[in-house]
């Protein structure tokens, strides 16, 4: 089995070609699975047969409403009338808006249309930076199994920004790879204009160039030649540069728009929690009398241990990364972050690391197993807009 | 060839200083946001306990704003700037040892004012000293009554924002009589206030 796999992606000449069919297989498989359970929950509870309406729900609506109005400048939403569209970044509703116009579909089978095909795009840049980093073809189809079939995955076929914010950090960390940096900092720019988290990625990329510098230079002259070296490569320093633009962008247009350039942080009381220590949110999780919280804390733990992994690993920035997207949502509250975990990679990454380093196929087949039917459960709890999958 | 490659590079260093004097122009301005002052409360000081909406903390004098369940009571609502319980059926709470209103008036006021109260119940022992914009107006506790009435002097005014602040002495921790799962300290139940020119 494992040969064969290593020899379908091997060649290099039709590797290419075979990941590009294997991604859209896996995608395809799984998104007719998610129909199919949902045809049996429409027959179970009764209820209508609106496949996307169902499949978007929550936070798809404030996407669909900038898609449909643009950005308000009073706030509308929840009981206390305080929450407000601006809380969400513009890539996504631009992308979904503009090929509703286009095609005259209904927003949410286009949104949910457009995310599966960035989720094909992600499975397949996916395959090629675990090629690049783990040289791993068993690991590269079992990351790619997770995010297509895995839990949580529903995530990446609605108009949620989970699909088009991984596929772009995923893009960042290839082409940091590869050292292309001035495509690294065009996709970081849509990565910052996508999510407010997704900034944070500038970090990765100057510990991945330190990291780089320590490990290659013979002689280590200290700072400031790290500072010289640095500066000298003009791609890496416009590349850096070009980062931040998606979310700059954002805060001049709702500064021009409604006078506060920071509107899309302050907002955030409206969905309540204060700025807190993420540890203290962590052990009060697990301290819970409640099995949500517990879980949710558990997941929390999870994403420390997969950190603390990538580390040992000296995949430094993969794990500074995933210590900054888990430590922003923790340091408020719990929810959510298993979703943020499946959607920012890298514990993904890690946790696959973990897998190979153990070596053990019925492990690896029973975690596969365990996923595909967690999948199944989150889709039948989401379709039943249970708070298990806020 | 060379030639190129430095255009190439002068280019992409411009461009980075470019980048990077925007941003910075845009973090300067966010230091100031240019928004209501509704808005700079609820959202950038987290002063207000609802979110009034934009213009949402005017008052008009002589509107009597109930604390209660009422559904006319939005107005109490929205200029709550701390120290407040939740709603009740008969009015709301004062919590802790300071709770405050805040008034915007359409225009500056330069007269004296009259700060007309009905207070629904005081925990036992409780009394407020009463505070408008920082200077003390008065007292209220069992002795003044339910039915308070509070002149404003004209000097205490001057501008057209009025803070009340009502300085709890003495309030009642739940928990110490006997309430094991609620450890609020409530000192005054208001129900209604109102303020108005003072009529000679």
């Amino acid at each position: 089995m494992s040969a064969k796999m290593n020899l379908l992606f091997a060649e290099s000449q039709k590797r290419n070609r075979n990941i590009i069919v294997f991604a859209l297989l896996a995608v395809i498989v799984s998104r007719l699975l998610f129909v199919a359970v949902y045809a049996v929950f429409t027959v179970q509870s009764g209820s209508e047969f609106s496949f996307f309406n169902d499949l978007n729900f929550w936070d798809a609506g404030w996407y669909k409403h900038i898609i449909q109005n643009g950005y308000c400048l009073e706030p509308f939403g929840d009981e206390g009338g305080d929450a407000a569209n601006w809380a969400f970044f513009p890539l996504l509703p631009m992308i979904v808006g503009f090929f509703h116009k286009l095609t005259g579909l209904e927003i949410y089978l286009v949104a949910s249309t457009i995310s599966t095909l960035f989720l094909a795009a992600l499975i397949v840049i996916t395959f090629h930076y675990i090629m690049e980093t783990r040289e791993s073809v068993g690991e590269a189809v079992g990351v790619s199994m997770v995010l297509s079939f895995g839990p949580y995955s529903l995530y990446f076929s609605m108009l949620y920004t989970e699909s088009l914010y991984l596929l772009l950090l995923m893009l960042v960390l290839y082409f940091l790879q590869k050292e292309k940096y001035l495509a690294m900092g065009i996709a970081g720019a849509l990565l910052s204009g996508t999510r407010n988290t997704g900034v944070m990625v500038v970090f990765a990329v100057g510990v991945k160039v330190l990291a780089d510098y320590c490990m290659s230079a013979k002689e280590q002259k200290g700072v400031l030649d790290f500072i010289k070296v640095t500066f000298r490569n003009w791609k890496l320093v416009l590349g850096v540069c070009l980062i931040p633009l998606g979310l700059f962008a954002f805060m001049a247009y709702l500064g021009w728009k409604m006078g506060d350039p920071l509107a899309f942080l302050h907002v955030q009381v409206a969905w309540g929690g204060e700025i807190g220590n993420p540890l203290a949110v962590l052990w009060r999780g697990l301290r819970s009398s409640s099995w949500r919280e517990i879980y949710l804390a558990a997941c929390g733990m999870a994403g420390i241990l997969i950190a603390g992994y990538l580390v040992i690993q000296k995949r430094f920035h993969e794990a500074v990364l995933a210590m900054i997207l888990l430590m922003i949502p923790l340091s408020v509250r719990l929810q959510s972050i298993p979703r943020y975990l499946i959607g920012s990679g890298v514990f993904v990454l890690g946790g696959a690391d973990i897998l190979r380093k153990l070596n053990s196929k019925i492990l690896i087949g029973l975690v596969l197993t365990c996923s595909i039917v967690f999948e199944f459960i989150c889709l039948w709890y989401w379709f039943k807009e249970s708070i298990w999958m806020i | 060839m060379a030639d190129r490659e430095k255009v190439k590079k002068i280019a992409a260093y411009g461009l980075s200083i470019l980048l990077l004097t925007a941003y910075i122009g845009i973090l300067l301005n966010a230091r100031n946001p240019q928004v209501s002052l509704e808005y700079r409360m609820y959202y950038i000081e987290h002063t207000l306990d609802a979110w009034p909406g934009n213009g949402g903390l005017l008052y008009v004098l002589g509107t009597k704003e109930i604390f209660s369940l009422d559904p006319r009571e939005q107005g109490a609502l929205n200029r709550l700037a701390g120290g407040w319980s939740i709603r009740e059926e008969s009015g709301r709470w004062t919590q802790g040892n300071r709770a405050s209103i805040l008034y915007i008036f359409p225009e500056k006021v330069e007269e004296e004012l009259i700060l007309e109260m009905e207070v629904v119940q005081y925990m036992q022992g409780v009394s407020a000293e009463v505070y408008a914009n920082d200077q003390w107006i008065g007292r209220m506790d069992e002795e003044t009554g339910k039915q308070i009435s509070i002149p404003i002097p004209e000097e205490y005014l001057q501008t057209d924002t009025l803070v009340l602040s009502f300085h709890i002495e003495n309030p009642v921790n739940l928990a110490e009589m006997g309430s094991a799962s609620n450890d609020r300290e409530l000192g005054i139940l208001m129900g209604s206030a109102l303020i108005d020119r003072r009529i000679p």
